[in-house]
């Protein structure tokens, strides 16, 4: 029931947006609002469950697992963080006349399409249903990312179609060849779950598996943004509103990854497990070195969130392909990078309200004019790059320990991208943080809110803001019991 | 599967030739009747192998197919040809010798002992020749500039896969199939949203004039 109610809101709160007449922008608000809050109560109470019981399903179709409660976890999270920073955002856009009533409902209608596509390929039992739910996501978001209407927001939203539909569809072919071995081996029925994949596995066909993964791999690597099938991502992160751009870095990627993972641990126990291990190596090593030296010489400060992005899912890659300890260490590092990806998106938002540009060069002084986000920026900017006492310091120091044994070349290779990522950061947020700010831009936060209507942007905006950092702080000095429970059971699933 | 192998071949080789032709089709509405002939294949083959096993889910999705595929998304397609008047769709990176010999290479790639390793792929010719056609729209949608192409490569793409699964014996309950084919419906209708606002930013449908230099201005 919980289950089928997860699903049902944000449907619900995706029509209901869409229905609402014009002049009822706070009650779409408001409503977006309380379903994010909704979700997020739901969503504990079905990790609640699977911490007790292992797995909750809901009739053949849906069944949670601790890897699809993981994802829940931080998908509610941040939905409720992204919901909270898109009122603000979107009244500060209004107040600036980029975008009007029409463009907002459309906003909160696509924004709850997006949710309830995730939330269906986190808790679903079946890989084709994942499929489509991820497909889904492609399809929810195509016009949330050309939402500006400009010449480069369409040709961003046109490339993420275009790319990520093809990927899709190779990820399909991997996921019917998969079918199909289970097929052959004997399974019964029209419906073929996880499961059914798992127990019957040492019978597929080992050739079959192989050529399947790589399908599955490049397919959905598509969508996870690993090198050389990462070119939409960039663009797509850039052009998209950033509380969507939150949930797409932060969530959706994820999404994706733990697909491939799903169909990984399955030909595991068909080869010989140094093949996907040397795949997800391979690519995670490539993406994290490209998007190094991306984000050093990076001149758009959203685009620089993006790379990050791909750097990061390249960390996931690694730990993931090391697999043993590195994997929970990755499965910590997806959380923390789930948390802090939006709070550099939310940032991004602010800096762009103020200075109505995402040039690195156009932005100075920002310490001086939002001094908050600033402190946050910087916060979060050191965090992702791994400086300690952050969580992702701990997660790839345990990834690329666990790394050096077997493949030593490969982990100097990502420790030097590590310390360009470093370096990259600190160079861009000197520029924008410290020196003379613009004479023509008020200074202070609050100015934010005198713009528009008293209390309103700036209070969403940073409270958004302030969520994710103290979830993120607690989290990189205290790891609850049932959390850490979760991801132990979690790793199993995958390994 | 019972079905003769030389039926399978023949259904197999009306999705691979269309796939061919539509990288020497030179105007966009050939390219559309070239997917409706696909499409309708695909659907014959649906229809044939629903037939063969007694399987009520393949007949739900042949006729799904004709519906969306063979009817539907043409419609869709040629209304936006006549409204923006993109008759041609010549533009592409590779020449007419360059790109057959791709084809030429693409084909021979299916052939390979690179998929012949695989036992299923061996049961009959018809494999190969569906690894070649989702490899041949493949090759249109990174050549051409077209918009257009890209839209039908991606649904000619699709084709392939969904022939290929249901000549691999893969089945689908008919709800799964319901929920694939309304994705690909959904895809349709936005793809044909995206080509409206191209037009009325750029005065024309050709994904060459998105330019990379948009990307940074901002």
């Amino acid at each position: 029931m919980t289950i089928i109610l997860l699903l049902f809101v944000p449907l619900a709160s995706a029509f209901s947006c869409a229905l609402l007449p014009r002049g009822r922008q706070s009650t779409i608000e408001y409503l977006s609002f309380g379903a994010a809050a909704l979700e997020l109560v739901l969503a504990l109470a079905i990790i609640r469950a699977v911490i007790l019981h292992g797995m909750l399903a809901a009739g053949e179709l849906f069944a949670v697992d601790a890897l699809g409660a993981f994802i829940l976890l931080f998908t509610a999270l941040v939905g409720f963080a992204a919901a909270m920073h898109s009122i603000g955002h979107l009244r500060g856009e209004m107040h600036k006349d980029i975008i009007g009533f029409s463009r907002v409902r459309e906003y909160y209608a696509l924004f709850h399409l997006f949710f309830f596509a995730m939330f269906a390929a986190a808790m679903t039992a079946s890989p084709i249903i994942m499929w489509v739910a991820i497909e889904a996501t492609t399809l929810a978001t195509a016009f949330l990312i050309t939402f500006y209407n400009k010449p480069s927001a369409l040709e961003a939203g046109w490339k993420h179609l275009i790319v990520n539909s093809v990927g899709l569809l190779i990820g399909f072919l991997g996921t019917l060849l998969f079918l199909n071995a289970a097929a052959v081996a004997g399974a019964a029925g029209t419906f073929v779950s996880w499961t059914t994949l798992h127990a019957l596995s040492p019978s597929f066909d080992p050739n079959l598996i192989k050529m399947a993964f790589i399908f599955v791999l490049v397919g959905y690597g598509t969508k996870v943004g690993f090198v050389p099938m990462h070119t939409w991502l960039p663009d797509a992160h850039s052009k998209a509103p950033v509380p969507i751009s939150s949930l797409l870095s932060g969530v959706l990627l994820n999404v994706a990854l733990i697909a491939v993972l799903r169909f990984r641990s399955v030909a595991d126990a068909v080869l010989d497990p140094s093949f996907t291990q040397h795949l997800l190596i391979l690519f995670g090593a490539v993406s994290i070195l490209l998007a190094a030296l991306i984000i050093f010489a990076q001149k758009n400060y959203k685009r620089m969130l993006a790379y990050s992005s791909i750097e990061n899912m390249g960390v996931l890659g690694l730990g993931f392909g090391i697999g043993g300890m590195a994997s929970v260490a990755a499965l910590f590092h997806m959380l923390y990078h789930a948390l802090l990806k939006p709070i550099l998106f939310f940032c991004a938002g602010n800096f762009f309200l103020k200075y109505s540009s995402t040039r690195i060069e156009r932005v100075r002084g920002a310490l001086t004019l939002v001094p908050f986000t600033s402190i946050v920026f910087l916060g979060a900017l050191f965090s992702i790059a791994g400086a300690p006492p952050s969580g992702i310091f701990f997660t790839k120091l345990a990834i690329l320990s666990a790394g050096m044994r077997l493949y030593p070349w490969i982990m100097m290779i990502a420790l030097l991208a590590f310390v360009i990522v470093f370096a990259g950061f600190i160079k861009h947020a000197m520029n924008m943080l410290f020196g003379k700010p613009p004479e023509d831009i008020p200074a202070g936060e609050a100015l934010l809110r005198a713009r528009l209507r008293q209390g309103e942007a700036g209070n969403w905006t940073l409270v958004s803001l302030g969520f994710l950092s103290v979830i993120f702080i607690v989290l990189s000095v205290w790891i609850p019991g049932s959390l850490s429970a979760l991801v132990d059971q979690a790793a199993l699933l995958i390994t | 599967m019972h079905l003769p192998i030389l039926s399978l071949t023949i259904f197999a080789a009306a999705v691979y030739l269309p796939a061919l032709a539509m990288n020497i089709a030179r105007k966009n509405s050939t390219l559309v009747l070239l997917y409706i002939i696909q499409s309708i294949a695909v659907a014959g083959a649906l229809l044939a192998l629903s037939y063969d096993a007694g399987a009520a889910g393949l007949l739900y999705a042949a006729l799904l197919t004709i519906a969306v595929k063979a009817v539907m998304a043409p419609a869709f397609l040629l209304r936006l040809i006549k409204r923006y008047d993109a008759r041609f769709s010549t533009a592409s990176y590779l020449n007419m010798p360059l790109s057959l010999l791709a084809l030429s290479a693409v084909t021979a790639f299916s052939y390979s002992s690179v998929f012949s390793v695989i036992p299923i792929f061996n049961r009959s010719p018809s494999t190969p020749l569906l690894i070649a056609s989702i490899f041949s729209v493949l090759f249109l949608m990174v050549n051409r500039r077209g918009a257009i192409a890209d839209i039908v490569g991606v649904l000619a793409f699709e084709n392939g896969v969904v022939l290929l699964a249901a000549f691999l014996g893969v089945e689908h309950s008919f709800a799964l199939e319901f929920a694939i084919t309304f994705d690909i419906a959904v895809w349709i209708a936005i793809a044909s949203a995206f080509l409206t606002m191209m037009y009325r930013h750029y005065g024309a449908i050709e994904t060459a004039i998105l330019s990379m230099t948009h990307l940074t201005e901002e």
